[in-house]
């Protein structure tokens, strides 16, 4: 297994939910897994968590522990059969958000010093564009932003953006354009974006991928199965595993 | 019977006069028959234990037994159920039953039953406009942001504070304020869902609680609202209009009742600074960011124009 010198701690956000962030986030997981990176997902989404759920497991420890209790990373890790480790969440805990604030720099320490055990460490944060969703973008070098075609998914995207470089001050961001129809899909919307981004926020965008409308995405959601481990050789699977190899070369 | 729990004398006389008591606050939460059988004249003996078993197994109730004439054995029942005492106001408000023992105890026991399911629903209600009361809100208010965070559906909280109330009271005097009020509470409960729930939160301030709703949805409820309310109050030339604030609780957001109620009331405030009779829309910091003001005008458009080029290439798609 190789293992890379400085962790690459990246976050995943979409702004509005819905448009895959998760599924991309643990497909990618995979993806990495496959390629003999080691990877930890985070489920940073304090409103309503559900890698869990689509990974069919019943988590007894969660990122609460960590962040109110006196349990450490490790001690909530949960290994998956796809190769990839996560740290599950819990719903609904409004006041974890204020904590998590209040904790930051302890947090800040212990996901660094997780992640020194992985290549990679994928922060699943909430859907939304609370600061507060998006504090666990502090914690990343590279920020991935999932959207698709909806008139909503391009806005909250973009608003996303505008919030993590105005309150974070980042501006490294990875775009992945989920549910395209069409070679060019991805490509067409990422430009129309890195536009705006240029002409009003100053910087550039970084197109990481699209990943294709495919049934077969929806029918491993319902099956609470891995698309990239059960079925690789899907349209979605391999855009994913196109994605994943970019990511795999980040330092 | 005890005497800290009799009635004073000013009750005692308007219990002559009709056949209501002035209302009874006890402290007591538990069931006290304080009596015993020999209070009552006659056989009525069997009545009674089945009256104390009864009220011992609703453990709601506290009842008094006094001797207003013999052979007039009267029940002064208060219904108590075991609710915190910021319900006290709601009860105290509320006249009591008396049963006299001529009557059949049994029924009078099922009527007692009834009476206190009333009760209990009255607690929950603003008694001038039958709108639901404070305290039903903040419970209400806490119930649908659990759902909120459950389901993931967001919640919707409009807040309407009457212009240039004070008027009215001061013109037309407080009987002619509260017809008013009420008519406006009327009007208010036509312009909504039944999942709604309409509640007199002050005075003359009012909020509704709209589950499962967006924004948007609210945005034309407040509307409505708007014009009704001007409707009703345009025969008094007195420029009472209403101020509308509208706040949206979506699942992302870390938020407390407090917070919910503050964003609605700051909305509402917002109304009033601008020239009152107006709908303000809070500035969460959910989804609808985007929406409220953090993408300006032109960075919408310009993400607009993109939607608008996509559609316009996937004609075939399922846009």
């Amino acid at each position: 297994m190789m293992t890379s010198e400085i962790p690459v701690v990246t976050s995943v956000s979409s702004g509005k939910g819905g448009v895959g962030k998760t599924f991309a986030t643990i497909n990618l997981a995979a993806c990495l897994s496959r390629m003999g990176r080691k990877v930890l997902i985070v489920d940073c989404d304090l409103g309503l968590a559900n890698i869990d759920i689509m990974l069919g497991v019943n988590p007894q420890y969660t990122l609460k522990d960590v962040i109110f209790g006196s349990l450490e990373f490790p001690d909530v890790v949960i290994s998956t059969k796809y190769g990839f480790d996560f740290v599950p969440a819990s719903s609904g805990i409004k006041e974890m958000a204020q904590l998590l604030y209040e904790n930051i720099d302890r947090i800040n320490a212990a996901i660094g010093n997780i992640a020194l055990s992985y290549d990679h460490v994928l922060l699943d944060t909430g859907a939304g564009i609370s600061e507060n969703v998006l504090q666990f973008t502090l914690f990343a070098k590279r920020n991935i932003v999932v959207l698709n075609r909806e008139l909503t998914s391009l806005t909250d995207a973009y608003a996303t953006i505008k919030v993590i470089y105005q309150t974070f001050g980042r501006h490294n961001f990875e775009i992945i354009v989920n549910s395209t129809r069409g070679d060019d899909e991805g490509k067409n919307i990422f430009a129309h974006i890195d536009t705006i981004s240029g002409k009003f926020l100053g910087f550039h965008l970084n197109y990481l991928g699209q990943i294709p409308y495919d049934e077969a995405v929806s029918r491993s959601i319902l099956k609470q199965e891995v698309l990239s481990f059960m079925n690789p050789q899907s349209l979605a699977a391999i855009n994913c595993s196109l994605i994943a190899g970019k990511m795999a070369d980040w330092r | 019977m005890q005497a800290s729990a009799m009635p004073d004398k000013k009750s005692e006389k308007r219990e002559k006069g009709d056949k209501k008591l002035l209302p009874l606050y006890s402290e007591e939460k538990e069931i006290k028959l304080q009596t015993t059988e020999n209070d009552f004249s006659g056989n009525n003996g069997d009545s009674v234990k089945t009256l104390r078993q009864i009220l011992e197994k609703n453990k709601a109730v506290t009842i008094l037994l006094g001797k207003a004439k013999p052979r007039k054995t009267k029940a002064v029942i208060t219904l108590l159920d075991n609710l915190p005492d910021s319900d006290a106001e709601a009860f105290n408000n509320t006249a009591h039953l008396i049963i006299n023992m001529e009557d059949d105890l049994l029924e009078k026991i099922a009527h007692l039953h009834n009476e206190n399911i009333k009760l209990r629903s009255k607690a929950l209600i603003d008694k001038l406009t039958g709108l639901y009361n404070h305290r039903f809100f903040s419970a209400q208010l806490e119930t649908e942001m659990a759902r909120t965070r459950r389901t993931g559906l967001s919640c919707t909280l409009l807040m309407i504070d009457l212009d240039n109330f004070k008027r009215l009271n001061d013109t037309l005097g407080h009987t002619e304020g509260n017809k008013f009020l009420s008519s406006i509470a009327g009007s208010i409960r036509e312009n909504v869902r039944p999942t709604d729930a309409a509640c007199r939160y002050g005075g003359d301030e009012f909020m509704i609680i709209l589950p499962a709703t967006t924004i948007n949805y609210a945005a034309r409820t407040a509307q409505r609202l708007k014009n009704a309310i001007e409707k009703l109050s345009e025969p008094l030339h007195l420029g009472i209009s209403a101020s509308i604030g509208i706040a949206e609780f979506t699942v992302t957001l870390s938020w407390g009742v407090d917070e919910f109620i503050n964003a609605a009331d700051s909305a509402m405030y917002e109304s009033k600074k601008k020239g009152k009779n107006r709908i303000s829309v809070a500035e969460g910091k959910g989804l609808d960011e985007g929406e409220a003001g953090l993408v300006s005008p032109e960075e919408k458009e310009a993400l607009f124009k993109v939607y608008d080029s996509l559609k316009k290439e996937g004609k075939n798609d399922d846009f």
